[in-house]
């Protein structure tokens, strides 16, 4: 079962000559874990925002739940998909209840106040994400890594089916990455269609259910990682010689072997 | 939400209806005995006709910039915003200053056209912004609002120019001083009901503002178009602002320092800093313009009241508390 | 629950004070507001102000405040009533002159050093309150307090008719209040039917000389103007009247020298520069030596018997711009009015008008700045 269908997607941006997405075919697989994957520039950023309707209007078809997204509000859409974005700037010493108290917005009229059972998801989530003791902490105080968990936390209490996230674990450090991308296993296990972006073809070896491998705006492979990344199209893709390594049947490994690094 | 803080919201209602009703019935240059009515006939007369009006006139005025301040500074994405960005105090004094040159005498038509021109400095931001071929939305804002502002500016300088220095000039840098002298009923009548269902609305929407604070493309994930929310709240605190403007001049600094203050005191979050500062608001205007009007024989133009006092008690509130990023 | 508790309080909050605005604006306070008596049989005046709003004011008149944007005019009017040294209080400081205290030794118990507010005013508990026609606001409010306003408008030979007589019933001098506005139109009457034909006539000019922060400027007044009317039933031309808009019109030199006035008079508001300083300064400079004016030395400083700002200057719309009048016309056409006798009649004004004796009218006169006369 498709949770998302993207057929031949074309879009650019109105001050610019050229596609960015130029025909993206794609089916995202309900209650999965899909990793997107692909160079700077590829366009997946762009991708994700038309799907949320931020980026508009596009040329081709995309369903979402077997609708056409073409007829779906954002207000509806809000309820369906969450996202969580590469980058947010925090200018308000909000606290962390309250940022994530503003994921409960598409459950709430237009002239309501969260009610306690809001709250109550709140603090679910938070404990969830281990975040219990930072709930009244002031978000622009947090450290990298905690900001991006907020983050986080503020998509899931939006208690979507979907879930996006832009490249999660840029600027992370390892331990701070291997925590979000265990939430990113979680929530599928739990149920979730998850998507996310990521440079690091590891990191779809590791989590990804399913891996689309995105170049010049358009998919140049898809499917599980094991089919579907190879050292070849990784070399092609990205422009250096990358190993895929087998180590095992539960692990693989994606590197550069220090022999190819030395005769670049 | 309110919980940790329910003690200071009390604490600031009990001190604003305290300090408004001994404001109304003792504090004036008049010694007034509310409980000698009776006996000296005018203390009644001053107390129903003369404070009562203004002192309400003053809390409503604290109020609406107060709450556009906040408002604006959510909507700006920039805690140090006022509600004059947009232009709209100085197209309020343009109006005001037609009114005074063109059409002398006449109080209630000052107010009706300084707040028409204060709307229609909003107006033309709004319509310079889609012109300006530079930026993101909000910086666009931003500078049609200067060039709006600067323009009125301008008008407002011409007339000064044009006045009659023995008629019309004292009237016109009185007004631009800003001040509540002339205040009764009927001035309170005529803006009190744009600016309390302003005000009114702000308040009900207070948690819904706080979406405006984060990336415009975050907002669209949630469920909101920010462009459509961001109008529609810049719309109704600048009617609060012109609306009040009309009546009081130009008052500065409040709609800057009563939010800030709160947010030191209440934390950040509009569901709380809203209704805070449509309190301290109400509480600082009317200790502010107890003093323009008590402090000394003559009356002490407002604006300049404010400007001294709110400057120094933001300066004050900006150097507590723990530095941070 | 809580939130509902909150809301009707507010709207109770709000009903409660809608209607008392409501109320308070609808009812009408009459003079009951004031002490006690609202016996029928009292004395009461009436008077039709500058407004044309009817106010009946009870007597006795005990005090009266004028106050408020330009109201020293009005004082020096008010002067002319021997009766108001009784009852006059909350003046301006700008009335402080030698002139002024002469004809009230008690002037300085009733200055005022600022403008007086509402309840201050309320406080003194006057009987009637005299404010320029300008003031509405203020006197709206005292109104409303059961304070009885009377607007003065004191901008024209007009208003000065209709303002006097009202001023004398005020003061309680009906009779000398029509004296008075006789004396003013009388003699303006009496200089205008002298004047000659407009072909005859010079051009005058009547300059305001200011400097404003180093900046010198030439004002001219507006066309409607007491200095404008002045110089026209003077028997001259006002250049002034060309000018356009209706307050102080700043003009160039360069108009100045278009205009090659035949007449120039000059007023300065001020000490520094005085009229005659100005003179001086115009009668040596280079740039104004072709004006015809400056050729034939008819150049005059505005004569000003008080020396404090604009008060005492004798075109300004306080009391002696009758006198100005008088001087400017013999300035204008010296052989018309050969006969007129400056000095006379300036010393009449002073001690019939203003009560003074014949000794304080002599200094008064030998402080006179200007070219009197």
């Amino acid at each position: 079962m498709s949770k998302v269908v993207i057929r031949n997607l074309r879009y650019r941006y109105p001050t610019s000559k050229e596609d960015v997405l130029k025909g993206v075919t794609l089916k995202i697989p309900e209650g999965k874990v899909t990793a997107l994957l692909g160079p700077n520039g590829s366009g997946k950023s762009t991708l994700f925002k038309v799907l949320l309707k931020v980026l508009g209007p596009y040329k081709g078809d995309i369903y979402v739940n077997g609708e056409d997204l073409k007829h779906i509000d954002v207000d509806v859409l809000s309820r369906a998909v969450a996202w969580v974005p590469q980058e947010e700037d925090s200018l308000f010493p909000y606290t962390v209840l309250d940022y994530v108290l503003l994921g409960r917005t598409p459950h709430l009229g237009f002239f309501n106040m969260p009610s306690k059972r809001d709250e109550e998801i709140v603090h679910n989530v938070l404990a969830q994400l281990g975040l219990s003791s930072i709930t009244h902490r002031k978000v622009p105080t947090l450290s990298g890594g905690e900001k991006k968990l907020v983050s986080i936390a503020r998509a899931l209490a939006q208690e979507s089916e979907t879930l996006i996230l832009d490249e999660p674990t840029a600027h992370l450090d390892i331990g701070n990455k291997v925590r979000v991308l265990n939430i990113i296993r979680r929530m599928g296990d739990s149920g979730k269609t998850v998507i996310f972006s990521t440079h690091d073809p590891n990191e779809a070896f590791l989590v990804a259910d399913n891996v689309a491998i995105m170049n010049g705006g358009e998919i140049v492979s898809r499917g599980p990682p094991s089919s579907a990344i190879t050292g070849e199209l990784l070399e092609k893709v990205y422009g250096v010689p990358v190993t895929v390594y087998r180590v095992n049947d539960k692990q693989t490994l994606v590197g550069i072997h220090p022999e190819s690094f030395k005769s670049l | 939400m309110v919980g940790a803080y329910t003690g200071r919201f009390l604490a600031l209602a009990c001190i604003l209806i305290a300090t408004s009703i001994l404001s109304v019935l003792f504090i004036g240059r008049y010694a007034t005995n509310p409980f000698h009515t009776t006996s000296d006939e005018m203390t009644l007369g001053i107390i129903l006709r003369i404070r009562l009006p203004r002192v309400l006139t003053a809390m409503i005025l604290g109020m609406a910039l107060s709450v556009a301040g906040v408002t604006m500074q959510s909507a700006f994405k920039n805690p140090l915003v006022s509600p004059e960005i947009l232009g709209v105090s100085q197209g309020a004094a343009f109006g005001a200053a037609l009114a005074i040159l063109f059409l002398p005498g006449d109080p209630l038509k000052m107010q009706l056209l300084s707040a028409i021109f204060g709307l229609l400095a909003l107006l033309a931001s709004y319509t310079i912004s889609s012109a300006i071929k530079y930026g993101g939305r909000i910086l666009r804002l931003v500078l049609a609002g200067l060039a709006v502002s600067a323009t009125f500016s301008a008008g407002v300088g011409i007339m000064k120019f044009m006045a009659d220095p023995l008629k019309q000039l004292p009237e016109l840098t009185f007004w631009l001083l800003g001040g509540l002298s002339g205040v009764m009923w009927r001035n309170f009548l005529y803006m009190a009901p744009l600016a309390t269902a302003a005000i009114a609305f702000l308040f009900v929407i207070r948690w819904r503002i706080n979406l405006l604070v984060l990336d415009d493309d975050v907002i669209i994930s949630l469920g909101t178009d920010p462009r459509k929310l961001r109008a529609l709240v810049i719309t109704i605190a600048v009617i609060a602002t012109a609306a009040v403007t009309s009546v009081a001049g130009i008052i500065g600094w409040i709609g800057l320092t009563v939010p800030h203050i709160c947010r030191k005191l209440f934390g950040a979050e509009n569901s709380r800093v809203i209704p805070a500062s449509i309190m301290l608001g109400a509480l600082l205007m009317t200790i502010f313009d107890n003093i323009a009007r008590a402090a000394a024989a003559g009356e002490i133009p407002l604006g300049i009241v404010t400007s001294l006092l709110g400057a120094i008690l933001f300066v004050l509130f900006l150097s507590r508390g723990v530095p941070h990023e | 629950m809580r939130k509902s508790i909150i809301v009707i309080i507010v709207f109770v909050l709000l009903a409660a004070i809608s209607s008392v605005a409501y109320y308070v604006w609808l009812s009408s306070i009459p003079g009951s507001i004031r002490s006690g008596e609202t016996s029928k049989s009292q004395e009461t005046i009436e008077v039709i102000d500058a407004l044309g709003r009817t106010v009946k004011i009870k007597m006795p008149i005990n005090r009266v405040i004028i106050t408020g944007k330009g109201s020293w005019p009005i004082m020096t009017v008010a002067y002319m009533f021997p009766n108001a040294k009784k009852v006059l209080y909350g003046l301006s400081s700008s009335l402080n002159s030698t002139l002024f205290r002469m004809i009230d030794p008690n002037l300085a118990d009733k200055i005022v050093p600022v403008e007086l507010s509402v309840e201050e005013i309320s406080k003194a508990k006057p009987d009637v309150v005299i404010l320029k026609t300008t003031m509405r606001s203020l006197g709206d409010q005292l109104e409303e307090l059961g304070i009885h306003v009377v607007y003065v408008d004191l901008e024209n030979l007009e208003s000065y008719v209709r303002d006097l007589r009202v001023l004398g019933k005020i003061f309680m001098d009906e009779r000398r209040g029509e004296g008075l506005a006789r004396y003013y139109s009388e003699w303006v009457n009496s200089i205008a039917s002298m004047a000659p034909p407009s072909a005859e006539r010079p051009k005058v000019l009547f300059l305001y000389y200011s400097v404003k922060g180093g900046e010198v400027a030439f004002n001219v007044p507006g066309s409607g103007w007491l200095q404008t009317f002045m110089v026209e039933v003077a028997g001259g031309y006002p250049l002034s009247k060309e000018a356009p808009g209706t307050g102080w019109n700043t003009v160039t030199f360069e108009q100045i020298a278009r205009w090659a006035p035949n007449i120039i008079f000059i007023v300065t508001y001020s000490n520094k520069p005085s009229p005659s300083e100005v003179k001086e300064r115009l009668l040596r400079d280079e740039m104004w030596t072709n004006i015809p004016a400056i050729r034939s030395g008819r150049v005059y400083a505005v004569p000003d018997d008080c020396n404090v700002a604009a008060l005492g200057s004798w075109d300004a719309p306080g009391s002696r711009w009758i006198l100005g009048l008088l001087w400017m016309a013999k300035k204008i056409h010296p052989s018309i009015f050969q006969d007129l006798d400056i000095k006379e009649e300036v010393e009449r004004f002073y001690t019939k008008i203003y009560g003074l004796s014949k000794a304080d009218a002599e200094k008064v006169i030998a402080q006179i700045t200007g070219d009197f006369p």
